[in-house]
């Protein structure tokens, strides 16, 4: 039964890369993202009813609900500043910067971590996982217009915290 | 359209997420706008970098999750036929501790009785503690005098009598108590020889012990445990 076409195996484990790699994003940590990996695909196990439409949204959705749960849980804080658009303003780079890739890879990954876990979520799925903003909407459980608003606002503010990492880093 | 305008759509434009009309409109406005297509060439080198900044999937996690979806699988297959098994020994066990009423219809009626006597506020036609005022009350209305022993002593207060209708014929109903729980006895004329108690229960909850002693058949029905009520039989022989 598990091996059958529709089985939650095989229609969820070929998205166990994306699962793992949007609870790392989320949880910031291994140990955690494998925790929450294993938590959520027991999740799914008790609500997999035959094979879902998109079953990689569907397993990205079920990771997430699952960091909000047990997040919820343990009050745990979530570390990142909200961003306020009347401080950071919505010029981010300046018009002379441009990003040497191998370089500022690092700065880039560590602002991406300072984002709010919806801000960070938004552009894991879009960027990395390649999600249209219909799927994303899926995942998160909104209207494809707040999927808009909120990765054009999670976009400002990962620009925003990388201009501030490049003016503290001495240009090479 | 103006540059305002197309910085409000140059996201969801690089995302391929605009209707044929507005993407055309913006990518008209981008080749003609060094601003614009400048802040585009920044938004698209940013987005290139953070593509590449996924993690790689541990090795060993895909086996481990396949072993844990088996063997939740199992656990969930394992829960259905526990359950299953459960209520089949229930069954079984419930059937070997105390028959069923089944089809005992004289057991079936006194439970019927029971049942309406709680009902329709007919529990009494006579209402003492006193078993010389209730005695003396079922005189010149049944052919028989039945006993009515006192068993407050055993923790079973009586509370009265009525008539009620039993097994084709008029038969006495004492009313007892146990906490807040009522037990119907009801006792009529028998011929033959006596018999030992001998307990059923309904799938209602209900008890019912019927016995014969002294000329007379007895069913006692109550919502009271089985325990109480065989303690009641008992102290009910004992006193009579």
């Amino acid at each position: 039964m598990s091996g059958s076409p529709r089985s939650l195996e095989a229609t969820c484990l070929p998205h166990l890369r994306a699962a793992y790699n949007l609870a790392r994003w989320l949880t910031r940590d291994d140990h955690d993202a494998e925790d929450l990996v294993q938590e959520a695909f027991l999740r799914a196990v008790k609500y997999f009813d035959g094979a879902p439409e998109n079953a990689r949204a569907w397993i990205l959705k079920i990771v997430r609900n699952t960091f909000y749960t047990s997040r919820e849980r343990t009050r745990a804080d979530d570390g990142a500043a909200p961003f306020d658009e009347a401080v950071h303003g919505v010029s981010m780079l300046e018009p002379g910067a441009s990003l040497h890739r191998e370089a500022d890879r690092a700065l880039v990954h560590e602002a991406l971590l300072e984002l709010g876990a919806e801000f960070r979520e938004a552009i894991v799925l879009r960027e990395l996982e390649g999600l249209s903003y219909k799927e994303i909407g899926e995942v998160a459980g909104v209207p494809i217009g707040t999927v808009m608003s909120r990765l054009a606002r999670a976009r400002k503010a990962l620009a925003a915290a990388l201009a501030k990492r490049m003016k503290k880093e001495p240009s090479p | 359209m103006s540059c305002a305008e197309v910085r409000e759509l140059l996201d969801a434009y690089s995302d391929g997420e605009l209707d044929v009309l507005h993407h055309a409109r913006v990518e008209g406005h981008v080749a003609g706008c060094a601003s614009c297509s400048g802040t585009l060439d920044r938004a698209r080198a940013l987005r290139e970098v953070v593509s590449g900044l996924a993690f790689e999937t541990p090795v060993g996690l895909e086996e481990s999750i396949r072993r844990t979806v088996r063997r939740a699988h199992r656990r969930s297959r394992t829960r259905v036929l526990e359950l299953v098994l459960a209520v089949a020994a229930g069954i079984v066990l419930g059937v070997l501790l105390r028959p069923t009423v089944g089809d005992d219809p004289v057991a079936r009626e006194a439970v019927a009785s029971h049942v309406r006597s709680l009902q329709a506020a007919h529990l009494l036609d006579v209402e003492s503690s006193d078993r010389h005022t209730v005695k003396p009350w079922f005189q010149g209305r049944i052919p028989f005098a039945p006993s009515v022993p006192d068993l407050a002593g055993a923790g079973f207060p009586l509370v009265g009598g009525r008539l009620d209708f039993l097994d084709g014929q008029t038969v006495a109903a004492l009313v007892y108590k146990r906490r807040q729980h009522t037990i119907n006895v009801f006792v009529w004329p028998a011929v033959g020889a006596d018999s030992a108690p001998s307990g059923t229960a309904t799938p209602e909850g209900y008890n019912v012990v019927r016995w014969s002693a002294g000329g007379f058949a007895h069913v006692a029905v109550s919502d009271v445990a089985a325990g109480d009520l065989d303690e009641l039989v008992r102290a009910f022989n004992a006193a009579r």
